[in-house]
This record gives C-alpha cells, structure tokens and sequence, in this order.
C-alpha cells in the first residue's frame, strides 16, 4: 500500500513540478503573444483548480464570477489607494475571498446541489449590484483604473500570475493525499453516512469554500492589474462563472489532472479556431461551440478520462499477453496487503 | 453490565412523532434485536442515536449522555451505525471506503488492525479492494458497509435491516458475518423485519408496533410469541389498544 501511494505521489509531484517549469520559465523570454496565452491559461488554471474542489466535495458553483469580483476590487482599490504593488495587494484580495468563501458557507448551511447552486449565482449577481450601487467605493458603472505607474511589464504580470497559479495547482495536487480529500469525497458521495462516520460536513465545507475563494480571488486580483480597468460588468462578468466549470467538465471532472487538461485544451481550441476561423464573422464561436458540445457528449468522463481509459486497456493488453513485465506488478499488489 | 440505557426516548421528523417515550437497554457485548414492520419506527430510533435527528428522552451511552454529543463525534465516543441501504461512497473505492471508516482521531490509531480484521472477516473485499463500491453487488455492498462501521473500533455496532433488499442466499451469509462480530465483545444492536433471521443472533428483542414498544422478552420468547405476529398483521388492533383509533375511524 505504501509504495504505491508513494509512487502516485511522486508522479502527481513531478507533473505539477513540470507544469510550473513550464508555464513560470518562459514568461521571462517570451515575445507578448505566447505571455498572453501563458497568462489566459494561468488565470484559467486558477478558476478550473478553485472549482473542481468546491465540485469534488459535491458543491456545484455558480458563483464564480463573486469569488472573481472581490478579488478584483480588493486588489484594485488597495493598490490605487495605498500604491501598494501587485504581490503585496494579493494578500488582502486572497483574504477577502476566503473570508467571502467562509460567509457563503455559513449562509448556505446544508443546502446541497440545485439549491447550493442557485444560492451561489445570487450570491455573484447580489454583488455585482451591489457594486454598481456603491459608486463611491467602486466607481460604480463608470469604472475605476488601475494607477499606470503602478502596473508592472508584461513578463511580471505573467511570472507572478504562472506563480500563483502553479503554487493553486500544487495545494489541490497536495490535498488529494490528505484525509481531508477523502473526507470531502465522502462528503460528495453521502452526507449522513459521511457525518455517521464522524466527520462534521460543516467544517469541512467552510474550509472548502475559503480555499476555493481565496484562490479565485487570487486569480481575480491578478487579472485586474492584467486589465487596469474595472468595472461591475467586468470584474463579476458571467463568463468567470461559466469559463470556471468548462474547464474541468471537459477536462474531467473530480481530479487535479482534469482540470489541468481542460484548462490548456480549452485556451487551445480558442486560439486554434480564432487563428483558423478568425477571418468570418462568428464562425469561430460556432466550430469552438460545436467542439465543446462533441467533447463533452462523447467524452463524459473528460479528456483525463479518456487517458485514464486508454492506459488501462494497455495495461490489460499487456496483460493478456503475459509479458513478463505485468508479472512482477501483480506480485507487488499481492504483498502490499498483508 | 449496561452499556446503552435509552430512557423514554421520542423522535420524529419535523411536527411528526415517529417514536414516542421508547426505552430498551443493550449490556455489553449483547446482541439485541429491534423488530417490526414497515413504519414501526425502527429506523427512526436508529437515526435518534446516532444523531441525524433530533430527539428527547434519556440516553446514556457508557456513561455519558448521548443526546449531548453533536452526531459526528458520537463515533469517536464508540457508537457506530451500519446505515439502511447500506450508503457505501459509491465513487471511492472498497479499501478508501474502509478507511474513511475509521476517520475518527481515536479509531485511526488501530487503522491497520481493524483493515486486518476486516479483510479477514470478508475476504471478498480483499479481492475488490481496488474496485468502485457503487459497481458492487448488494450483497457485497452489505459486507463493506459493515466492515466500514467495524472500522471505527466501535463499542456498540448498530445494524439497520442488514438484510435489505439482498437475495436469501446472501442474507444467510451477511449473518453468518454478524454472528461472527457478536463472538467478540461488541455489543450489536440490531434492526430488522427479518424477524427470523434477527432472533437467531440475538440474545434478547424488543417489539415496535405504530412508535411504542409493544413487548420485550428473549429471543426465544419472542419466537414463540404471538404478539409480535400481530405487530406485524393486526398493527390496527394493537393501535387500538394502544388508544388510538384514527386508523379505525378512517375504515368506517
């Protein structure tokens, strides 16, 4: 038992460690084009990792585009008020997601799936009013920007946004190890039996949704000083909402790996048919639509699972046959338990 | 030696009382059986104990008071339910399912034992340990479950219709299992229609009929009883004598 869990650590450890080299090294030396790509994946990144862990504990969101807002603000406003740079605002951005995510918990309570969904889109829509209502504080519908001298070079801005993104990628990554991952899991799959077996749903939720806000609000504070500009419609747009489930639905739902995959698949097909399709009108949404749709009809498990499929009838192929490299690997399953 | 003394205990859901004033004891390292038809309240007083709703009445569970403990520590204090209907975590696999079964502080240090245990009780699920629990036949479903409450070290396992939904074969086998659990020194309580199969592992029973306890005697008492066949049948005279006439007046 221990040697495996070992292994599927190490190979989780290194994927996220390569992933890292490969999204934070070249946003030193790359020319604007490929640092926007980078940057759209990191920021996509952030908002697929955040989701599939409020999914992965049976907690549908709808409410991204909250979490993503007050991100945006916290970031925006205490840097123009105060001049801070954008590492620095990071932190009150981050804390007010988690504190965000901590008060959604306490208001929903046990609510659970439609329910639980629907309270989060009021949530995100509650808050975009309320920000359009506050002109003195957010700038209302006019919009506020973000202080130019403030604003870093573009290679920051995307070295500190692969960071942060990597380092979102690295904790869910670590929390599929923990008991709390398991706890969360058992959460999904029945509550009462979950809460029989002495684990507290509550507790386990609130901590879920502040991990998942704050990373949210991360990302949202990020792509504020990406912008430098702010306005309701931007920082609490829907899209945040419906851009953070694509990501995983069609990367594969309920793993780290599968929100990875459909985070770079999905800024691939953008790009891909932007680039092939750009030159009608429309036609690009169209083909990226219809891919989407397929994908994910053909594709319930994800792209992940697809993998996931293919390598075990490789592995049962090699097993059939009876090479001698599938013997040894049952062996070791044999004398694990004991 | 008592280990469960439920004193008049009343439970319900919202403005409907499901169990009114029961009270029943279990000693350590007794098996005693609940039995009763369908809405006698079996599962209700199943759901009071272990916390998922609300409930007044006396309860002390090795000396402490049950009713005090929010549900998901009364685990840790050494009560554990084997749910009806099994609710295994149908996406985990057999082996993770077991050991969320043991998630408590005080259960996770005998974590490695109690699998050992297990397994050895069920070697099936040595076989399926890698497998998705919801592809899993119900019987074997049965034998996860109970083995997912074993895992919490409890002191009392409470079984809720283990024989649910399972073909007969099986039923013979999930209590060929519990009677095994019973040789050691937990203490079972048991909730069951299958008042046959139940009496045979049980040393003592209690008879719910509409919320109340209607008799109590030992096992072999109470197979040859005739009360508890009405408490099955004739629920309406039982009710009737109980004072309660509505079901009566809803006939005429």
């Amino acid at each position: 038992m221990k040697a495996r869990f070992r292994a599927a650590l190490t190979i989780g450890n290194v994927s996220v460690f390569l992933l890292g080299l490969i999204l934070i090294v070249p946003t030193l030396y790359v020319p604007p084009v490929w640092n926007d790509w980078i940057f759209r994946i990191s920021m996509l990144l952030l908002l697929s990792v955040s989701w599939n862990l409020m999914a992965s504990t049976g907690l549908i969101s709808l409410g991204h585009a909250g979490f993503w807002g007050v991100g945006t603000y916290a970031a925006l406003l205490c840097g123009n008020k105060y001049g801070l740079p954008l590492i620095v605002v990071l932190i009150p951005a981050t804390l007010c997601g988690a504190l965000l995510g901590v008060l959604l918990a306490v208001a929903t309570g046990r609510l659970r799936g439609v329910y639980f969904a629907i309270c989060t889109l009021a949530m995100a829509e509650g808050l975009r009013v309320s920000a359009l209502m506050l002109p003195k504080i957010t700038g209302g519908a006019a919009g506020i920007f973000l202080r130019p001298e403030l604003r870093p070079s573009l290679n920051v801005l995307c070295f500190i946004a692969t960071c942060v993104a990597t380092l979102s990628v690295a904790i869910a990554q670590y929390l599929t190890h923990t008991p709390f991952y398991y706890a969360c899991r058992a959460i999904r799959n029945h509550e009462t039996a979950a809460q029989m077996l002495g684990i507290d749903p509550r507790r386990y939720r609130m901590v879920v949704l502040a991990l998942s806000g704050a990373m949210t609000s991360a990302g949202g504070g990020i792509g504020a000083w990406y912008g430098g500009y702010l306005d309701p419609m931007v920082a609490f747009s829907f899209m945040i909402t419906v851009q953070s489930q694509i990501a995983p639905i069609l990367g594969g739902m309920y793993s780290v790996a599968g929100a990875v995959l459909g985070s770079g698949v999905i800024i691939a097909l953008q790009e891909a048919t932007r680039i092939w399709f750009g030159d009608q009108e429309g036609v690009s949404q169209l083909v990226f639509g219809c891919i989407l749709v397929f994908g994910i009809l053909f594709m319930p498990q994800g792209v992940y699972g697809l993998i996931l499929r293919a390598w075990k009838n490789i592995d049962e192929n090699r097993q059939m046959r009876g090479s001698p490299k599938a013997a040894p690997a049952q062996n070791m399953n044999a004398g694990e338990r004991k | 030696m008592t280990l469960l003394s439920v004193r008049n205990l009343t439970a319900g859901y919202g403005d409907v009382i499901a169990v009114r004033d029961i009270s029943f004891e279990v000693g350590k390292g007794e098996v005693v059986c609940l039995i009763g038809a369908n809405g006698a309240g079996k599962t209700t007083t199943m759901a009071a104990l272990s916390g998922l709703i609300k409930a007044t009445g006396a309860v002390t569970f090795d000396g402490e008071d049950l009713l005090k403990i929010p549900s998901h520590q009364r685990v840790a204090s050494g009560i554990s339910l084997c749910p009806e209907g099994r609710k295994v975590f149908p996406s985990l696999t057999v082996e993770e399912n077991l050991y969320l079964g043991s998630f408590n502080p005080n259960a996770r240090r005998y974590r490695a034992r109690k699998l050992d245990e297990v397994y050895e009780l069920f070697p099936i699920l040595v076989e399926r340990r890698r497998q998705q629990a919801g592809l899993m036949s119900g019987g074997e479903q049965q034998m996860l479950a109970l083995g997912r409450a074993l895992m919490a070290s409890p002191k009392l396992l409470m079984l809720d219709e283990p024989s649910m939904g399972l073909a007969p074969r099986i039923v013979m086998s999930v209590y060929d299992a519990i009677q095994r659990v019973a040789k050691s020194d937990i203490s079972i309580l048991l909730v069951e229609q299958n008042t046959v199969a139940a009496l045979e592992v049980s040393s003592r029973g209690y008879v719910l009929a509409a919320g109340q306890i209607v008799q109590e005697d030992t096992a072999e008492g109470l197979r040859a009883s005739t009360k508890m066949q009405d408490a099955f049948i004739g629920i309406a005279d039982l009710l009737e004598k109980a004072g309660g006439a509505h079901v009566a007046s809803s006939e005429s």
